[in-house]
Parts: structure tokens; C-alpha cells; sequence
């Protein structure tokens, strides 16, 4: 997706662009967001969108998307680059960037004229949007959902129940993916549509996880009236769209997830006691543990670094995508895994590691949302072994 | 290297381990495989070994990889060639087991008593080489899980005369490459021999293979392939960290996914993946004395582990590695 702006250099020289952004993130200007962490949701995401501000002012949080949709040029590789040096500088990539991730591209593709209008607000930190796919009664099944969406003249009439939404208490937009076809029809009666929250008939509720923190949320859609000319693609092409969208949150997104988990392993080091004894008196050392953790990351980023550059260079990416999906899943399970091994009681009591107690309940998410992983195994098992039926 | 060139050199890497016997080397050298290895060291080596793996073949393949890397480092005038790595002995790592006390190691083939071993030595100071013929030292068959290895030990007096020794870590890393590509390779082989077996295999009037429990386990040994494949490819460029660390990271995972995909399909095959009939418990054997070589999985492992506590302990970054 490289653009008009040739002349600028950090659009073809990522190595440039890597020295570029890294003397930035050492500045004062983002001190603020360095080793930050809180407690709830939307106050972290308002919190976080002063970051997307001061990077877009900066230019280095426009990289990666084309001056139509109000970035600087360049590809899905800027966004990788700026969430290692992010990491590196003790800035946790926003959630902002993770949804922005998946869902500009599939925009910029499939309704560029949305994208001109639209994302220029995701990228400042105007706003950030929701991806309304899961429904109470469509989670792995997700061709199973019921949400619909009927045409009346210029305008679609919405009406379901979409949960799961990440960020969706804060967003101003969502994602929709709704049934414009009959149930039976499956994935291809389906239809992508950008939804604004604050149309009459959306109401959104937060989900608390298990660790108090409300992350994710439901929401209703009752007779939301939305301009016809809000769809994302073609009415029925919806499954194409959100499958579109997915080789970006198997690529960008999970690069993403792998460089703040890199700096969530160094924390844990530097939170551990010296001596850094077995942690129990027959399980794996410390040094085994953390050491098969790391090689965790470093398989992930080994085997997602072709995909971001198959991506970046315009081919698509196959149902082989899946093991990068599992592969990232055992990462987060991992890394909070061996915190909660390793730090013992410390994991438990007091008041210094409430966030880990936090992170470690989102982990066990992370295996469940985005297709589970028992779906990833089928995928795997189907289509690239090619064994025989369930 | 592309797609038809792959497939092409594959297809002769196969004919090579079918017909060659014990001349392997030999055959290679007919095929040319020098140029194609000077041509694209990365494609080659990967190849070559994999195939090796698939094959179950005992040539001492990675000794041709290896002796160049060393050779270098010895003297011009030494009289005569080196023709035998001696490995340490299994448990110590890539850590030479010689010591200026005496020499243990392994030799991938029986060696002739005027043929010269090329000995790391663990000295005080680092590695150095020591080089002396077979003769002076017992030669001994290695009992071993897998006895169609072919693989000797060897004891004896250290030599007085030693040289430098730092191509030892270049020599290790391209030992970890060759032997990463050959455990992908004996993993690879046995992944298809369990999903042959349970695809064909009915109970329940059905194909195993169509039980999720089996092909969740098929699909997890997949999974382990592929990302040791994907460091292997990293190992061999793109990196911005040191290369050793990540060869070394491509043989630990090679050698767990071998571990893993051996666990599932000696379960999935059932009784018949037990039986000296099934060809299964070669390659099961197999990667398992390969992952011994230096570095086992598990002592690689906590080597990675201990380096990263190392590095945030002095205010260091854990290495990224890989960038895109």
C-alpha cells in the first residue's frame, strides 16, 4: 500500500523510519504514557487516545495507511516497527492501535470513501471503534448470526445483539458484520456495516471479566436506522470483508500482542527475587520456565514476520494463518502463566501485582476470542492436513 | 531459490538417500551439490538436511557442513586432512566435553585409525582445537535409543598441540541449522506416517482422523513444525540479533516439535505405532538422539532463559531477534 508521498523517505526506508520513530519515543512529549497502567477500561482508553494524538501531530502514528485515509503511506510494517519501538520505550501499544490495526485496512479496501471520512479521527485519537461479530448465540459458529440488517429505501434498519465487543463502552463506532440474507444463507448472507454508537437504538453494556475490569461489552441494536451508503463492501460480500480483516489481526494485531508481551516478560524478570529459585521443589526451574516463554515470542515473531511482509506485499494469507493464532495464544498463556508461577504468593497477595492478577484473567481470553483455538485446530486439520471429516 | 528449483532438488535429494547407501557423500558430490550450496547456502542446507531426516539416513552429512568452518582456523602445515568432527559428548551443551584432561566425544561414523578428528577442547581460556588420528584414541559403537544412528564414542588423551578455537561458534550454529533441518525433517516423516495410519485406520465406523481428539493433536504437531521451520529460515538472515542465538533457537524448537508430534503419533498410531513392524519408532528414535546433540532442547531452554535474566539483570533489552 505504498502511496503518492515517494519523496518521503520513511515510507520506503523502514530501517530510517525505526531510527526516526526510537529518537521520538525517547522525547519528554510521551513521557507521560511510559509505565503506565489503569485500573479501568474507558479510563485508560481516554487516557491512551492523548497518546494516538501526540503521535499523529508527530507523523509516526499515520505511517502504514494511504493519504487518503489520513495516513503518510507505507505498510502493515509501520505499524510493526512502531509497536517494537513502543515497547522498547515502555509504552504500551494502545488499544486504540489494536483495533485501528485490523479494521483500517479492510476499510481502505473495501469503502475507501469511508475510509476518507473516517479513519482520520481513528488515527488521532478522535475516536476508535468496535468489532461487532460475536452474538450471544454465534461465537465459533459465527456464520450462525442472527443480527439483521433490512433495507428500507437509503437506509438499513438493524436489529440484534452483538457481545464480546472489545473497547465498545468508549467506542463511537462499530463494526457490524449483520444478516442481510436468511439464516440459512450462512456466511454468505452477510453484510459489513460501519455503525455509529450514538445513533438512536444502540445501547451499550459492559462486561465485567472475572478480574473486575471491563474490557469488553455487549450491545443492542433496536430499529437503528443507518445511512445505506454506511456499508463496507457489497450487501452480501460481508464474510469476505471480515475474513479480509482477519489476515490483519493475524498479522499486525498479533506483532502487536508479541511486543507488548516481550515487555510484559521483562517486567516479570525485574519483578522477580534475585536468587529466582525453582519454583517449586520438582516443577521446571526458573531459568526452563522463562526460557521456553521467550522461545515462545521468538517462534511467534519468526513465523508472523512472513506474514506481516506477505501482507505488506499484497498476497493474502491462508488457512496456514491459524498457527500463528495458536501460536500467539501460548504466548499469552505463557508469560502469565510463568508470572503466576514464578512470583508465588507474590502473585496473589498485595497490592504490586494487581496488574498481573488482572492480565493473568484477560489471558485466558485470548484463546477463546478471534476464532477459538479449538477452531484454529480444525482449520489446521481441514485445510492445510486436509483430514478426513469431523 | 524458487518453487520448480525446490521441487526439482528435492526430487534428487530423494533418489540420493533411496539409491546411495553408504556413498552419499560421494553421489552429492556428482549431483554438484557444492555449487548449489555456494548458489544459496540458506535453501541448501535446509533441504539437504530435511531430506536426510525424511530418509532416516546415517550418512555423517554434518561433518562436511562443519570441517570447512574449522579447517580455516587450522594451521596450513598440518600434515594431512581433517576428516571427522568429534562432538561433545552428549549432557554438556554446545560446550565442548573435552577438557585438557582428557577427551570423550562422539563421532558420526566409524572412523579409520589414520583418519584425523578435529577435538574441541574446554580450555581455560575458551575453546580450542586439538587434532589427532583415531588410533590414538578407544573407538567404541554408542549404544544408544537409536541404534541405526551409527554413531561411536571416543575416550583418550587430550593432545598437547592446540590451535584456536574460535570457529567453534560458527561451527556450532551450523551444526544447530543442519540438525534443526534434519529433526524438522524426522518430525515432518512422522507427522505423515500418523495421519496415514489414522486415516486409514476405521473404529467406530469412522476414520480415526475424524475424531477431534486426534486431529487437534495432529494439528498442534503441525503447529510445532512450522514454527521451528519459521525460525530455521530466520536463523539463516533475517535478524537483527546475533545469529547463534538464533540457530540455536531453531535446534531447541526443532528438537521440542520432534518431541511433541513423537508423543502424538505413537498415541494416535495406538498399538501399531509401538511395534518394530510400524516404521514409526525409527523416527521416534531418530530426533531423539538428534535433539542429544549438542544442546538438547531442555538444556537449550534454560540457556535462553538464563541469558534474558542476564540481560534484564544488567539493564539490558531481551532481543528482539527477528524484525520485520
Amino acid at each position: 500500500m505504498t502511496d503518492v508521498n515517494a519523496d518521503d523517505r520513511l515510507v520506503t526506508d523502514l530501517p530510517a523510519f525505526r531510527a526516526a520513530v526510537r529518537e521520538f519515543l525517547a522525547s519528554p512529549a510521551v513521557d507521560k504514557w511510559r509505565g503506565t497502567y489503569l485500573d479501568d477500561d474507558p479510563e485508560e482508553m481516554r487516557f491512551t487516545a492523548g497518546l494516538m494524538r501526540v503521535l499523529y501531530d508527530a507523523g509516526f502514528g499515520r505511517y502504514g495507511l494511504p493519504a487518503m485515509a489520513g495516513g503518510l503511506g507505507g505498510d502493515v510494517r509501520h505499524w510493526a516497527v512502531l509497536f517494537d519501538e513502543l515497547a522498547r520505550a515502555g509504552i504500551t501499544p494502545t488499544g486504540q492501535h489494536s483495533l485501528l490495526v485490523t479494521l483500517a485496512y479492510p476499510l481502505v479496501k473495501f469503502a475507501p470513501r469511508l475510509a476518507a471520512a473516517y479513519l482520520p479521527e481513528f488515527l488521532s485519537g478522535d475516536g476508535w471503534w468496535g468489532q461487532g461479530f460475536s452474538e450471544p448465540e454465534a461465537g465459533s459458529d459465527l456464520a450462525a448470526l442472527r443480527c439483521r440488517a433490512v433495507r428500507h429505501g437509503d437506509e438499513y434498519v438493524i436489529s440484534g445483539h452483538k457481545i464480546w465487543t472489545s473497547h465498545a463502552e468508549t467506542a463511537n463506532r462499530i463494526f457490524l458484520l449483520a444478516r442481510t440474507g436468511t439464516t440459512e444463507s450462512r456466511h454468505r448472507g452477510l453484510s459489513m456495516i460501519l455503525v455509529d454508537v450514538a445513533m438512536p437504538g444502540v445501547t451499550v453494556r459492559p462486561i465485567k471479566l472475572a478480574s473486575g475490569r471491563s474490557e469488553l461489552a455487549e450491545c443492542f441494536f433496536d430499529d437503528v436506522r443507518v445511512p445505506a451508503d454506511r456499508l463496507i463492501g457489497n450487501e452480501g460480500q460481508g464474510w469476505a470483508v471480515a475474513m479480509y480483516l482477519l489476515q490483519y489481526e493475524r498479522a499486525a494485531w498479533a506483532w502487536l500482542r508479541a511486543a507488548v508481551l516481550l515487555q510484559r516478560l521483562r517486567a516479570l524478570i525485574g519483578f522477580l527475587p534475585d536468587s529466582a529459585a525453582p519454583a517449586q521443589a520438582s516443577g521446571p526451574t526458573a531459568d526452563e520456565m522463562l526460557g521456553s516463554v521467550y522461545l515462545d515470542l521468538l517462534s511467534l515473531r519468526a513465523r508472523s514476520v512472513d506474514t506481516v511482509r506477505r501482507l505488506a506485499a499484497g498476497q493474502t494469507v491462508g488457512p496456514e494463518a491459524s498457527a500463528d493464532k495458536l501460536l500467539l495464544g501460548a504466548c499469552e498463556h505463557g508469560v502469565y502463566d510463568a508470572a503466576r508461577s514464578l512470583l508465588g504468593p507474590r502473585f496473589l497477595f498485595g497490592d504490586a501485582s494487581r496488574q498481573w492478577r488482572e492480565e493473568w484473567w484477560y489471558s485466558r481470553t485470548t484463546t477463546v476470542y478471534g476464532g477459538s483455538a479449538e477452531v484454529q485446530r480444525s482449520i489446521i486439520a481441514d485445510r492445510v492436513l486436509k483430514l478426513p471429516k469431523e | 531459490m524458487d518453487a520448480e528449483e525446490i521441487d526439482l532438488l528435492t526430487g534428487s535429494l530423494r533418489s540420493v538417500f533411496a539409491e546411495g547407501g553408504a556413498d552419499v557423500p560421494g553421489q552429492l558430490r556428482e549431483l554438484g551439490w557444492d555449487d548449489v550450496v555456494a548458489a544459496d547456502p540458506a535453501s541448501a542446507t535446509t533441504l539437504l538436511f530435511t531430506e536426510k531426516g525424511r530418509a532416516l539416513s546415517a550418512a555423517a552429512l554434518l561433518d562436511d557442513a562443519v570441517l570447512p568452518l574449522l579447517r580455516a582456523e587450522l594451521p596450513a602445515d598440518l600434515p594431512g586432512e581433517a576428516d571427522l568432527v568429534c562432538y561433545p559428548y552428549p549432557g554438556s551443551g554446545t560446550r565442548p566435553s573435552a577438557t585438557p584432561l582428557g577427551v570423550t566425544g562422539i563421532l558420526l561414523r566409524r572412523p579409520e585409525p589414520d583418519e584425523r578428528l578435529v577435538i574441541p577442547v574446554a580450555d581455560a581460556g575458551g575453546v580450542s582445537l586439538a587434532v589427532a588420528t583415531a588410533g590414538a584414541f578407544a573407538v567404541t559403537p554408542l549404544p544408544s535409543l537409536d541404534g541405526s544412528a551409527g554413531w561411536y564414542t571416543v575416550s583418550g588423551p587430550t593432545p598437547t598441540a592446540r590451535y584456536d578455537g574460535n570457529a567453534w561458534t560458527a561451527a556450532a550454529t551450523a551444526a544447530h541449522r543442519a540438525l534443526a533441518a534434519e529433526l524438522i525433517g524426522v518430525a515432518e516423516r512422522a507427522l505423515e506416517l500418523a495421519i496415514e495410519h489414522t486415516s486409514s485406520r476405521r473404529q467406530f465406523n469412522a476414520s480415526i482422523a475424524a475424531f477431534q481428539a486426534v486431529r487437534h493433536r495432529l494439528a498442534d504437531g503441525y503447529v510445532a513444525i512450522a514454527a521451528a521451520r519459521a525460525l530455521l529460515a530466520a536463523s539463516f538472515g533475517d535478524v537483527s540479533g546475533p545469529e547463534p542465538v538464533v540457530a540455536a533457537a531453531a535446534k531447541a524448537r526443532a528438537g521440542r516439535a520432534h518431541a511433541l508430534v513423537s508423543a502424538g503419533a505413537v498415541q494416535v498410531c495406538g498399538a501399531m505405532g509401538a511395534t518394530l513392524e510400524h516404521p514409526l519408532h525409527r523416527y521416534v528414535n531418530r530426533g531423539a538422539v538428534l535433539d542429544g546433540l549438542l544442546g538438547s532442547s531442555a538444556e537449550l531452554t534454560a540457556e535462553f532463559g538464563s541469558m534474558i535474566r542476564a540481560t534484564v539483570a544488567s539493564g539490558g533489552r531481551i532481543p528482539l531477534l527477528v524484525e520485520v
